[in-house]
């Protein structure tokens, strides 16, 4: 299929990689077909030596490449190992106590499937799309502006993957949304609109002055979120030239530009020389003629106010009139010239009218109709255009147009894009086709990637040349083409590959393997807890973690009381005093661009200005400072520590370890640990240091 | 003393040894990122004349004319419109320039106490960058790039080079204002977020606008680098029982090189609260030394010379890029008020910290650079003003190996526009790093499928402004 050697090769390959740094182009461009734009199909199953071993598809693949190598599986992890490992990969949490103590290996399809169903899923599986989507309340870059609307996206995308949305109609809600049939169902309809805010989320240039510049640069953004996030494919490079190692000439870019600059981005964002991203998308029960009615009624009022205006204005030129001639228009009496006299009576019905338009105004006023909810989305534009390319990418250099398109290479059709739609609804098909090459892989991959601690291709966001090649192909294959025929399902994905013999092996490391990297899935890899699983397992320990979705955002919070052109990071203080002053999962935490909360950013969050689907795992000095001093994290502590049942001083020692690290300690453990109760005090403030220390460990921090 | 974690002692701390380190920069997968310590010290591609940057931005533009860029043609040109119909007038500086020093480096009377330092001064009149508005030119000068999420130059140079002492970060930046895209000035993107600066205090963004004012230096601390409640012995038992702890574990997992860089880290870090404030505290600097970079309450200079006191500290102590910022030279109104204030408050301390870099023997292989993110045009705009000037501008090194006490390059008759040996923004990206003994071609990262650069595709190593 891939012309590319004996699999026997690619792995030694592979492994010479690993070790020798001279050999790490692994993907070196050639002339050879790039392999992920080949079809994909399901795959004979290999044979294997050890038959007893594999408990599905994915461990025959696996297996019969350990043992084409000569390499062992490890053994099987403990319960307990298996039980806490489970927990974080699919809610991002630990277990509970009694769910510890009680659990045994048979029923470990019955917790999958409870985890699976939990509403904590979501909040998990969802913030790894969150990455890729590079998802932020704020529009980053020069003028960092608040998108106060930017949370129902991310309340959307927990809720898309509680439901398992199938992954087609979550890529065509998310490209298309708003031009699919409505769905049926009120909430699900505003789900199909809050979806494109995927495209609207983005990076977003909002100090620049050229109007050309600013719609290519919003284009580029959305053309690389859709490539990487769907495709893996960096085309965005083809802005300036054809791509140096992928199949993307600079014309396929500009086909994919035209369609989303034919598309306008409704973002309730305002500055004063970027209007057009003003707007907001409708939400809820005749969420348009709401909308409407509330636009006549702030007409309404303008106009009214415009006559009210006149009429004062009248009233204070007549009143400063009778001033000048030296009368006094509070006092009614006295001698003055008739002319003087008319003035007074005119004076006297002028200030009736401006009375009574003060009520009228007021009562207007009053009577305002409450807004629909509104969210970030968009539509077509009325006019749709196709982009010129612009020679080496400068706008002030625009060549002929191209028709509004996707990328040549890949051999599926893209439908007819009629002269009056954007196209973006036949991208969305085309993206999410089962002949699509790319897609089914990449999602597959990214799946992968977080149940295993490391994708069958180590590069997700680039499927391309320049990306690595896929370490079991295979595998890839057989899998993405068995997840497109059973229906897109992630939930399905998951669980099949946390059923698997693979998944379930120890992470124990023997002193010597010839695939130190573990490259070829022979042990399980252990797995750093990332920022947000860190945060909330600390919360649970400390018995405060709020469990329910937030509905809004201190973003948006912040920004009530601010016109929408006021609403720049920065200014004012306008979200600089934002803090992690909430306890509900970290998911939900507020993120602005190139300000992200310490804990967040300290520990490796992704940057939200980036699609990023394989997070650095970077281990610093600042992450070790902030667990040592974080007033929060002490804080948590001592909340942990009131919770520590028992009558001897043993017995809470074990209790705080089994509640951290899902086992109890060895005898070496819990003497270091009692000796440290002995010389920090048998007190509150010991057993909060104590504590503190277990949130400290290597062990709480990782996942076996 | 507590431990002080050395080059050797880290790469004897990791199982892999010595064969992994050498591997950074060569991988592009995060996975294998985590077994290095980007802050290691690394090879250089060739040997280095400077070993450390310090950066003193100069946030919103200094006026070039009035300043490095002597333009007797404005004396001619005084007061005549710069274009027909205009209501911008040329306008010669009102302040005098000199011939200073033995190189005869000619230098206006803004700057007096910079003027000293002429013959250790590699001013560069003939800077030109891409953008006119300070938001993105801002940005350009910190990343490169003024459209998209890149690394900043100084996390740029500690992904390339480590840095030297352990017990701190590689790259602070002391003053940073809110604007210009804000925290993306120091930030690392997809470079390792170790890379990124850890910012000390913070300008105000607007000027002296009561809305957001700067946050005075005196006394500053860092957040994290303190325990409200442990006492350092109390802290320092438990981080016994934490290491004990990892170490047991560390037994039973045989090989597990994060649990060896948490170790390691751990240690540094708890190194770190004592170094950091260390390094801060000014206090135990003598009076004179204070009095020379004129701190002290109340005075003008206060601010800056805390920061560019603290800024020979940290080079001092190993710190690989620090960058003092203050702002806001952006007088388009009233030039003539408003420069003369911000080099009141800056000019002393600069000269201050130069001085006290050279009597160190620092400056030898301390880059120093001084600018802003574009410079001022010869004109006068109705309000006394200057406005803004990308396509010529001046900047200077000193100390690093840049060639001390020359001109280069030129702008044009009214030093409007940068004519001769033009040094664009990416062409000192590409010398400085240059001068820090790596090839701004070869000093790449791999994120998205291709391979990222300070300097992009462009940038010329002006082997003129070398010594």
């Amino acid at each position: 299929m891939r012309p590319r050697g004996r699999i026997g090769e690619v792995i030694s390959r592979r492994i010479a990689w690993f070790c020798l740094p001279v050999l790490a182009t692994a993907a070196v461009p050639s002339a050879e077909p790039l392999w992920s734009l080949q079809p994909f199909a399901l795959q004979p199953l290999p044979m294997v030596k050890q038959q007893n071993w594999p408990r599905s598809r994915v461990d025959h693949f696996i297996l019969a490449r350990l043992e084409k190598e000569s390499l062992t599986p490890n053994g099987d992890a403990d319960a307990a190992t298996l039980l806490r490992r489970v927990y974080f990969d699919l809610i991002g949490l630990p277990p509970l106590l009694e769910e510890i103590e009680s659990f045994d290996m048979s029923k470990f399809a019955a917790v999958v499937d409870k985890l699976l169903a939990s509403p904590e899923f979501g909040a998990r599986w969802g913030r790894h799309w969150l990455d890729v989507a590079r998802y932020a309340e704020t529009s980053g870059n020069t003028r960092n502006m608040a998108y106060v609307l930017a949370w129902r996206y991310r309340n959307y995308v927990v809720r898309a993957f509680n439901r398992d949305t199938p992954f087609d109609e979550f890529i065509r809600e998310q490209i298309a949304g708003d031009l699919l049939p409505p769905a049926d169902e009120l909430v699900r309809r505003d789900d199909q609109l809050l979806a494109t805010g995927f495209l609207n989320i983005g990076v977003k240039s909002l100090g620049e002055q050229d109007k050309d510049l600013y719609d290519m640069n919003v284009a580029d953004d959305q053309i690389d979120a859709t490539c990487h996030a769907f495709l893996a494919l960096s085309a965005n490079c083809a802005r300036c030239h054809d791509h140096k190692f992928d199949p993307i000439p600079t014309t396929d870019y500009h086909a994919l530009a035209g369609i989303f600059r034919s598309t306008q981005n409704l973002s309730g964002v305002e500055t004063n020389n970027v209007l057009k991203e003003a707007e907001a998308m409708p939400l809820g029960k005749n969420g348009m003629q709401r909308m409407a009615v509330v636009k006549q009624h702030e007409k309404d009022v303008a106009d009214m106010q415009k006559d009210y205006l006149e009429v004062a204005k009248k009233c204070s030129t007549v009143r400063e009139e009778l001033i000048k001639a030296g009368i006094d228009p509070t006092k009614k009496s006295g001698a003055m010239p008739k002319e003087m006299v008319e003035k007074m009576t005119t004076l006297g019905v002028l200030e009736q009218d401006v009375t009574t338009w003060q009520k009228k105004l007021a009562e207007k006023q009053k009577s305002a109709p409450t807004p629909p909810p509104l969210g970030m989305s968009v539509r077509d534009g009325e006019t749709p255009i196709d982009c010129p390319v612009y020679d080496k990418g400068e706008i002030k250099k625009p060549l002929a147009p191209v028709k509004r398109g996707a990328l040549s290479a890949i051999p599926v059709k893209l439908a007819a894009i009629g002269p009056k739609e954007s196209g973006r609804r036949q991208l969305a098909d085309w993206i999410a086709s089962p002949q699509n090459p790319l897609t089914a892989r990449v999602i597959v991959n990214r799946v992968w990637l977080h149940v295993f601690g490391r994708g069958l291709v180590e590069s997700p966001d680039d499927f391309g040349k320049m990306g690595m090649n896929p370490s079991h192909p295979e595998l890839l294959d057989d899998f993405a083409a068995r997840f497109v025929k059973d229906g897109w399902s992630i939930k399905s994905l998951i669980r099949e590959l946390v059923m698997s013999r693979a998944y379930q092996m120890s992470s124990a490391t023997p002193a010597q393997s010839s695939d130190p990297a573990n490259i070829l899935l022979w042990r399980a890899n252990r797995k750093r807890l990332e920022a947000e699983p860190l945060r909330d397992a600390v919360l649970y320990l400390g018995g405060t973690l709020d469990y329910t979705p937030r509905e809004g955002s201190p973003v948006a919070d912040k920004a009530q009381a601010i016109k929408p052109a006021g609403r720049e990071v920065g200014r004012k203080h306008f979200l600089n005093d934002l803090k992690d002053d909430t306890t509900h999962r970290s998911i939900y935490l507020p993120i602005v661009r190139g300000a992200q909360l310490p804990m967040m950013q300290c520990f490796n969050a992704a940057d939200p200005g980036l699609v990023i689907g394989n997070r650095s795992a970077s281990i610093t000095p600042m992450q070790s400072l902030l667990l040592m001093n974080s007033d929060q994290i002490m804080a948590q502590a001592q909340n942990f520590s009131k919770r520590l049942t028992g009558t001897t001083l043993d017995a809470r020692i074990m209790h705080a370890w089994q509640m951290a690290c899902c086992r109890l300690p060895t005898t070496q453990e819990l003497e270091a640990l009692r000796g440290f109760i002995s010389a920090a005090g048998d007190t509150d403030e010991g057993w909060t240091q104590l504590c503190h220390a277990v949130l400290q460990s290597g062990e709480f921090q990782t996942v076996y | 003393m507590n431990t002080h974690f050395n080059r050797r002692q880290l790469l004897s701390a990791s199982s892999a040894g010595f064969g992994i380190l050498a591997l950074k920069g060569l991988f592009a997968s995060n996975a294998q990122a985590a077994l290095v310590n980007p802050l290691v010290p690394t090879k250089t591609h060739f040997p280095a004349r400077a070993k450390r940057v310090i950066f003193l931005f100069m946030q919103g533009g200094p006026s070039q004319v009035d300043t490095f860029d002597f333009k007797p043609a404005l004396t001619k040109q005084h007061n005549v419109p710069n274009a027909k119909g205009s209501p911008n007038v040329f306008y010669q500086s009102p302040w005098e320039f000199k011939p200073r020093g033995k190189s005869g480096l000619l230098v206006s009377d803004l700057l007096p106490n910079i003027a000293r330092h002429a013959d250790d001064l590699c001013v560069i009149n003939s800077m030109h960058t891409d953008h006119s508005a300070h938001p993105q030119a801002i940005l350009q000068m910190n990343t490169g790039s003024f459209a998209f999420t890149r690394p900043s130059v100084g996390s740029w140079c500690v992904y390339g080079l480590g840095t030297e002492n352990q017990n701190l970060p590689g790259f602070v930046t002391i003053n940073p204002s809110f604007s210009g895209g804000g925290p993306l000035k120091y930030g690392s993107a997809f470079l390792p977020s170790v890379c990124a600066g850890t910012p000390i205090g913070q300008d105000s963004g607007n000027g002296s606008s009561p809305d957001s004012p700067a946050t005075s230096l005196k006394d500053i601390q860092l957040p994290f680098m303190k325990n409200a409640r442990m006492d350092a012995a109390a802290q320092r038992r438990q981080l016994d029982l934490v290491q004990s702890l990892n170490r047991h574990k560390l037994a039973q997992d045989g090989s597990n090189e994060a649990l060896e860089g948490l170790i390691t880290s751990a240690e540094l870090a708890f190194n770190m609260q004592r170094e950091m404030p260390d390094v801060m505290n000014l206090k135990t600097e003598s009076a004179a030394t204070q009095e020379m970079y004129g701190i002290g309450d109340g005075k003008a200079t206060d601010q800056i010379g805390r920061a560019c006191l603290m800024a020979r500290r940290f080079a001092e102590a190993g710190v690989r890029f620090i960058q003092v910022n203050h702002e806001f030279w952006d007088d388009h109104s009233d030039i003539f008020k408003g420069h003369p204030q911000h080099a009141l408050e800056t000019d002393q301390p600069v000269a201050a910290l130069l001085t006290d870099l050279k009597q160190r023997g620092l400056l030898e292989d301390t880059l120093v650079l001084w600018g802003g993110e574009f410079g001022r045009p010869p004109f006068l705009n109705k309000n006394k003003g200057r406005d803004h000037d990308n396509l010529g501008f001046t900047m200077w090194m000193a100390g690093g190996g840049a060639k001390p006490g020359i001109r280069y390059g030129s702008t044009d008759e009214t030093g409007f526009k940068a004519e001769q040996n033009k040094v664009h923004l990416h062409d000192l990206h590409a010398t400085m790093l240059h001068l820090l003994g790596l090839d701004h071609e070869k000093l790449t990262y791999r994120y998205a499928g291709r391979d990222f650069r300070l300097t992009d595709v462009f940038g010329d190593v002006k082997r003129g402004l070398i010594a």
